[in-house]
């Protein structure tokens, strides 16, 4: 039995495997959007919709509560799962996911020293920018981040063990920023340490966000998604080794530059509203890589509409979960909930196809 | 805890699931925002003067709320206190008085809340505190047009206008004076009865870190009136964290210990530490019950278990 992988990827091909992932990110979606933690759902949810006869209340829960989270987890989904199959790629790296280049510490960096200091420094910005602040200090410490990791692995007389000096940057980086942020915790008052806390808990609750922010973000993220999509064929070079891909005569360097800061881009925007939402960047590409094969081609459009589609049913069971807990869950968990077993589940699949393979 | 689960979701919602479980209910460790509380209460006081302690009140309020949804324990309970408690139609999962509230809805957790569930008991009030984690529930509920109000309760003088604005909120105006009125009244009579007691006590919120009530808190506030002289009175913050050593050179006469998980409730936490004289002599006094710091309409019973604690502590709860 030929897997899909030993096979080459054709045109059709590639149409097939992203109308279907298409069409399970649309079917999540449809349901994210009839059911929540709230009775109102089903029929109810799309008649009204139909008909436009909503009460007051069903209108606020479907484009109040619902509508932004949904969006908002399509987005952030979507460039999570790209983001890890570019760093899983360029790094050559199965275990790379969209934070180990230090976006997270960054990330989580900015928004502390932002709340940490907020009256003392911040103070003009934060009145003119509200409640805008944290995710732009959040954008601006992951790009913080990423440029000092990426001017390490300039200045390293590394040569061809480029992939290594940004992932070990990477490591430290982060853990330096955890330092950080600890000692940060420990001295600024209890409620902003608190304060502090719910902001680095990965969530969707954003529900108070515009619809305009929502565009321009998705704008954002989907114009690197297109950027990547762009670079697809490099990327499959680049995986095979870099000096397989320097010979088949793509730019390594400029390639692994500009993939890791177009995929990082798309990652801090998402990351800066969300906090961070851990397994998406893990489990959709190493799903999908056995699904439709590791060309890049068609495994990065899929990863962005099967992460879209993970994320947004991750948060609908995060959002229909109330009903028995009573209590709302971060989004972080359900995704790892299933996230690990599926991991484990692939990774399995993996390897039995590799030793079919040998056979 | 490792460095690593601070940037992991799941490490930092079981941290944030503690500190909840130990602050959750009562005072919250923080500052009082006085200075922004000013300005706010100037810039509105123009036509209507709004009451000090409201920091954040969508435009419209309906006069006469009919469908309540409240967001804190305290004033869970300050509604029932007034009259309204049938008008409530949702709480949050720590509302734990009066008994009438098990049957109620939840909206979740205090700081925490699910916006869609409140919106689907289609209040015409949401009442808050300012002192939650998650400050964006009132743009939430401003973008969705529902009517709302966040008030503060840092300390006993926010604590008694609470009651006040709370009563204007819902239209009982006159019962949310009576109200402020009784605990004053209660207060008075304690700070009169101890004018002259200075017992030095240490009021500990949590283990770890060790955490205490520093001057200008609800808690430093009870303590005083109880005729306790607050250890840790000159300190330069609101909550210091104090290690052992500390807490050793200080040497407090009464420990009031109020953090909330069950195997320190033991005693055994205190009880390691033999060099206290508090310890030695029987004077740490555990105080588990979320009655002793929540700025609510139960607070006078609150100050009294805080000067049980004080002034009798051999014959009490060790």
């Amino acid at each position: 039995m030929t897997t899909r992988r030993d096979r080459a990827l054709t045109s059709r091909g590639l149409w097939q495997a992203v109308l279907a992932v298409s069409l399970l990110y649309v079917a999540v979606s449809v349901m994210a959007l009839t059911y929540g933690s709230s009775d109102f759902g089903g029929w109810q949810v799309v008649s009204g919709l139909v008909s436009g006869e909503l009460t007051p209340s069903q209108h606020a829960i479907v484009w109040h509560a619902r509508m932004p989270r949904i969006l908002f987890a399509g987005i952030v989904g979507a460039a999570l799962a790209v983001g890890g199959a570019v760093f899983q790629a360029v790094l050559r790296n199965p275990l790379a996911d969209p934070y180990i280049l230090g976006i997270s510490g960054g990330a989580a960096l900015g928004g502390t020293l932002l709340l940490a200091l907020e009256a003392a420094v911040f103070g003009g910005a934060m009145t003119y920018l509200g409640q805008l602040s944290p995710p732009i200090a959040a954008f601006i410490g992951a790009m913080g981040t990423l440029s000092i990791i990426f001017g390490v692995a300039r200045w390293t007389p590394a040569g061809r063990t480029g992939n290594y000096v940004l992932l070990l940057t990477g490591v430290i980086v982060n853990a330096f920023a955890s330092a950080v942020i600890l000692f940060l915790k420990s001295v600024v008052s209890a409620r902003k340490a608190q304060e502090m806390l719910f902001y680095l808990m990965g969530t969707l609750t954003v529900e108070g966000l515009s619809f305009q922010l929502i565009a321009s973000v998705g704008g954002v993220v989907l114009a690197c998604l297109a950027a990547i999509i762009w670079y697809a064929r490099d990327l499959n070079v680049l995986s095979l080794g870099d000096d397989e891909a320097a010979a088949l005569g793509v730019d390594v360097e400029r390639t692994r530059w500009w993939t890791v800061a177009i995929a990082s881009l798309a990652v801090a925007c998402a990351v800066a509203f969300t906090g961070l939402i851990g397994f998406v960047g893990l489990v959709v590409p190493h799903g999908l890589r056995l699904v439709v094969g590791p060309d890049h081609r068609v495994l990065i459009p899929c990863c962005a509409l099967g992460g879209a589609a993970f994320l947004t049913g991750a948060d609908l069971l995060t959002r229909a979960s109330f009903a028995v807990f009573s209590t709302t869950l971060p989004v972080g968990v359900v995704t790892a909930f299933v996230g690990a077993p599926l991991f484990v589940v692939f990774l399995w699949r993996n390897l039995r196809q590799d030793a079919e393979g040998v056979r | 805890m490792t460095l690593d689960a601070h940037l992991k979701p799941t490490g930092l919602f079981l941290s944030i699931l503690l500190v909840l479980a130990c602050v959750s209910g009562c005072e919250r460790p923080g500052e009082s925002t006085g200075d922004n509380a000013d300005e706010t209460a100037s810039e509105t006081a123009d036509d209507k003067k709004a009451p000090r302690v409201l920091e954040a009140a969508s435009d419209e309020l309906p006069d006469e709320p009919k469908r309540i949804v409240s967001l804190a324990p305290n004033i869970t309970e300050t509604l029932f206190a007034l009259g309204v408690g049938d008008r409530v139609v949702a709480v949050t999962n720590f509302c734990d008085y009066p008994p009438e509230v098990e049957s109620l809805p939840s909206i979740g957790s205090f700081s925490n809340p699910d916006f869609e569930t409140i919106l689907a008991k289609k209040p015409d009030l949401v009442v808050g505190i300012t002192s939650g984690g998650d400050k964006s529930v009132a743009d939430k509920l401003e973008g969705a047009g529902v009517p709302y109000a966040f008030l503060r309760t840092y300390t006993v003088q926010d604590t008694l206008e609470m009651f006040e604005a709370v009563g204007d909120l819902v239209g009982r105006s006159d019962a949310g004076r009576r109200l402020a009125a009784r605990i004053e009244q209660d207060f008075e009579d304690v700070r009169q009865k101890y004018s002259d007691a200075s017992v030095p006590t240490l009021l500990v919120y949590g283990h770890d870190p060790l955490v205490a009530a520093g001057p200008g808190t609800f808690g430093h506030q009870l303590l005083e009136m109880a005729g306790g002289k607050n250890v840790v009175a000159d300190s330069d913050k609101k909550f210091p964290r104090l290690d052992l050593e500390k807490v050793l050179a200080l040497q407090p006469e009464r420990i009031i210990d109020t953090s909330m998980r069950p195997e320190q409730a033991e005693g055994s936490y205190w009880d390691q530490h033999t060099g206290l004289k508090a310890v030695q002599s029987g004077g740490v006094v555990h105080l588990t019950d979320p009655v002793v710091l929540r700025p609510g309409p139960r607070i006078d019973e609150g100050l009294r278990r805080i000067v049980d604690a004080i002034h009798d502590a051999e014959g009490d709860s060790r």
